[in-house]
């Protein structure tokens, strides 16, 4: 029987992985992370303490919800007041990414993870 | 097992997964309202309407009733006219763009005269499309000149203008 026809079982078990596998597209973390990069996300980091500003973490695209982003999380901007449960995520190569500056600050819960290593 | 072996023998396990498992994408992406704006194809644009205006006037019609001749002028004519088509065209739109998406409601109080300068652009483009005038052409170099000024001023950044460097003669507004 074909792997694929296992895919939404897999996917089902993806949710309870404490670790996620991603492959970096765009540069918008360049130089620490390119396209091409695979990463191993930890899932579980972020349930044992909060987003800390300079995590790189995967999180929910707040604007198209299919899509996964890699950023690293930031101090609120200057004069903000930092609110509870809502992080700010910039990316290192400020030209070229679409982050809080753009969609504002994300919630906890469209953070899937802390990165762990890239193998 | 010492550091690099173990975290090779990771990453090669990894990868083996990856290949029959694939990893998501992480998108560190910009999409296309990326931010990224900048005038000088505008200005490109509008020196090589100019270009192509000097060498429509430079075109000699041919004297005899030579066919190749005539082959050959009506070519070369034609294809300074479609260049000019173009270009006219691709300054109106490289303004339109940094226009309508960069420029913000608070510039305006800087530079009041941001929408005129436009129209003017747009109206002077059209200008040089539909006829072979080179006085709408530098008219129309002058005002996009305006038009990267006042972008670069809402940006913190200085200019200054220099010689195009180009056949074409002309000048360049670009950042000091």
């Amino acid at each position: 029987m074909p792997l694929r026809a296992f895919g939404p079982l897999i996917d089902a078990l993806g949710v309870l992985s404490p670790v996620s596998r991603y492959i970096v597209e765009g540069t918008s973390m360049e130089p620490a992370y390119g396209p091409g990069d695979r990463l191993l996300v930890n899932r579980l980091a972020l349930r044992v303490r909060a987003p800390r500003a300079g995590d790189v973490v995967v999180l929910r695209d707040p604007e198209d919800g299919r899509r996964f982003l890699l950023k690293r999380i930031a101090h609120a901007p200057d004069g903000a007041a930092p609110v509870p449960g809502q992080f700010h995520v910039l990316g290192d190569n400020a030209e070229a990414s679409t982050d809080s500056r753009r969609f504002g600050p994300v919630g906890r819960e469209l953070i899937i993870g802390k990165l762990w290593f890239r193998y | 097992m010492s550091r690099p072996r173990l975290s090779s023998l990771i990453s090669r396990g990894l990868r083996s997964i990856d290949r029959i498992w694939a990893p998501r994408t992480a998108h560190a992406h910009c999409d296309i309202p990326c931010g990224i704006y900048d005038p000088h194809l505008a200005q490109i644009a509008a020196l090589s309407v100019i270009r192509m205006n000097q060498l429509i006037d430079a075109l000699e019609h041919p004297s005899s009733g030579d066919k190749a001749e005539h082959t050959k002028y009506e070519n070369s004519l034609s294809r300074y006219i479609a260049v000019k088509e173009e270009h006219g065209e691709l300054v109106k739109r490289e303004v339109r763009v940094i226009w309508g998406d960069y420029f913000k409601p608070e510039h305006l109080e800087k530079h009041k005269d941001l929408h005129a300068v436009t129209w003017n652009i747009m109206k002077l483009a059209s200008q040089t499309r539909q006829g072979v005038n080179m006085q709408a052409s530098q008219d129309l170099l002058a005002e996009v000149h305006k038009f990267a000024e006042a972008f670069w001023d809402t940006k913190g950044v200085a200019t200054k203008k220099q010689p195009s460097n180009q056949a074409v003669g002309g000048e360049l507004v670009v950042p000091a």
